[in-house]
């Protein structure tokens, strides 16, 4: 078989584009459910992506290095008296890599994609 | 905090503690951590927004149950390995979760109908329903029995139109080095068209085995009536079993680079076409038992009819997110090969 390859699903594409935005707002850093919310604003969708599609496509973008991520200070949670969060961050990679995305999808079609931010 | 916020938020943590049981412990308190962080997050936004908690806390929930499927999938991706999975297995895979839910969804809506159809009913509409009859006095045994078979009929016809995608693939790529105007996507109609009948082909074999169970179902005590119902009923599940665990070893071996999403949407399609169609036959077998058996209807109680009702809506919910999960975008574009997808992602 030749190389494993692939694109990105539509929903990390989504997702990077969200933490992009998320970013340029001022919180380059970004938890699990932030994310989300941030998907469901930016796509119109009625439900929270779930969690266990949010957090299978965090790591799979970590590991194809699209993505970064850390432990929260313990004791940013603590003040907050909340679980500690794990924080993303979109590499330069990342950013890379939906500029080609997007770059592609407007060569093949000019329409805009279906919405399938949510499972 | 009400009752039901931290019935929720136990309900999603307990999850994620039993899917991850028995992980290497980096992934396994990862994932809780993270999960559990999510939930605390998702109530007191709502606590923030002013949401009414019984809202918060079923979206909560909702969010639990609609990623299971993905849990499941990343438990095993955890077990085996990491990094052996495509976008196109997961597009693969969500297709057939979609068509799994839907084919669940569906039987409950037959078992609502209590009733079991024979083929030759409408010729000999005496005898056409001794078998749900016979069953009739263990509503359970009866719900059960419907959702095993159909499920199992369900999952073969799933079965089929995967197994016919993936042979169609590898031919349409071998045809096509010798004739390059054949195109893939013509290759994969004709066998899902193929497909298509092979599967009323089991249907209607299946049904057949149905009338002869009818003569056992006869029997003449109620607790014969009962082993066989329930040997039936193993059967029907190790057959369900054996399907899927076979379909998701052919899913996980194929030569998934080959796959696009092209391919994909045509699987969505036929899939959602199966679904449309599946809920028409639902119908017509309503409508025929009506005809036959009016005071049929009205035994079924209220709550029945609801719950048949938000099956049905479930059903069409999941067989439009499956056509909107394709990308159709790509069967416009008209790309059909590995070659021409931009390489990314390499891992």
């Amino acid at each position: 078989m030749a190389g494993r390859t692939g694109r990105l699903l539509p929903l990390e594409a989504e997702l990077i584009a969200c933490a992009v935005e998320l970013a340029r707002d001022g919180a380059p850093e970004f938890h699990g459910f932030a994310i989300a919310k941030q998907i469901r604003d930016r796509t119109g969708a009625r439900s929270l992506t779930a969690h266990g599609t949010l957090y299978k496509a965090l790591g799979r973008l970590e590991r194809s290095g699209l993505l970064e991520s850390r432990w929260e200070e313990p004791e940013a949670a603590a003040v907050a008296s909340r679980p500690r969060r794990r924080l993303y961050r979109v590499t330069e990679n990342g950013e890379r890599e939906l500029a080609r995305v997007r770059s592609a999808e407007r060569q093949v079609s000019p329409l805009p994609r279906p919405s399938t931010a949510t499972s | 905090v009400t009752r039901l916020s931290r019935l929720a938020r136990r309900i999603a943590i307990s999850w994620s503690a039993l899917y991850t049981a028995g992980l290497p412990e980096e992934p396994r308190e990862r994932r809780r951590a993270e999960v559990s962080a999510d939930v605390d997050a998702h109530l007191a936004d709502g606590r923030e927004r002013w949401e009414r908690p019984t809202r918060t806390a079923l979206a909560v929930l909702a969010r639990s149950l609609r990623g299971v499927v993905h849990d499941l999938v990343w438990r095993s991706q955890v077990t085996r390995g990491p990094g052996r999975e495509t976008p196109a297995e997961t597009r693969g895979r969500d297709a057939l979760a979609a068509a799994l839910w839907a084919s669940a969804a569906l039987a409950p809506i037959a078992a609502g109908f209590a009733k079991l159809p024979d083929l030759n009913g409408l010729a000999r509409a005496s005898h056409a329903y001794q078998l749900s009859h016979a069953v009739s006095q263990y509503p359970l045994v009866e719900l059960a029995f419907a959702i095993v078979i159909l499920g199992a009929v369900g999952t073969a016809v799933i079965a089929l139109f995967t197994l016919g995608l993936f042979w169609s693939k590898t031919a349409g790529i071998a045809w096509r080095s010798r004739r390059r105007d054949l195109t893939a996507p013509v290759v994969e109609i004709a066998a899902s068209v193929l497909g298509v009948v092979v599967a009323f082909g089991i249907l209607a074999w299946s049904y057949s085995m149905l009338s002869r169970a009818q003569r056992i179902s006869n029997a003449p005590t109620p607790s014969w009536r009962m082993a066989f119902l329930i040997a039936w009923a193993m059967l029907c599940t190790a057959a369900v079993v054996l399907v899927t665990r076979g379909l998701t070893r052919l899913v996980r071996r194929a030569p998934l680079d080959a796959i696009t999403g092209q391919d994909l949407t045509i699987l969505a399609v036929a899939l959602s076409s199966s679904v449309v169609l599946s809920l028409v036959g639902v119908a017509c077998w309503g409508v025929a038992m009506l005809a036959q058996a009016p005071s049929a209807l009205s035994a079924i109680p209220a709550g029945g009819w609801a719950a048949m009702l938000a099956l049905v809506i479930v059903t069409l919910i999941l067989a439009v997110r499956a056509l909107r999960r394709c990308p159709l975008h790509e069967l416009r574009g008209g790309t059909s090969d590995a070659s021409d997808s931009p390489p990314a992602l390499r891992r």
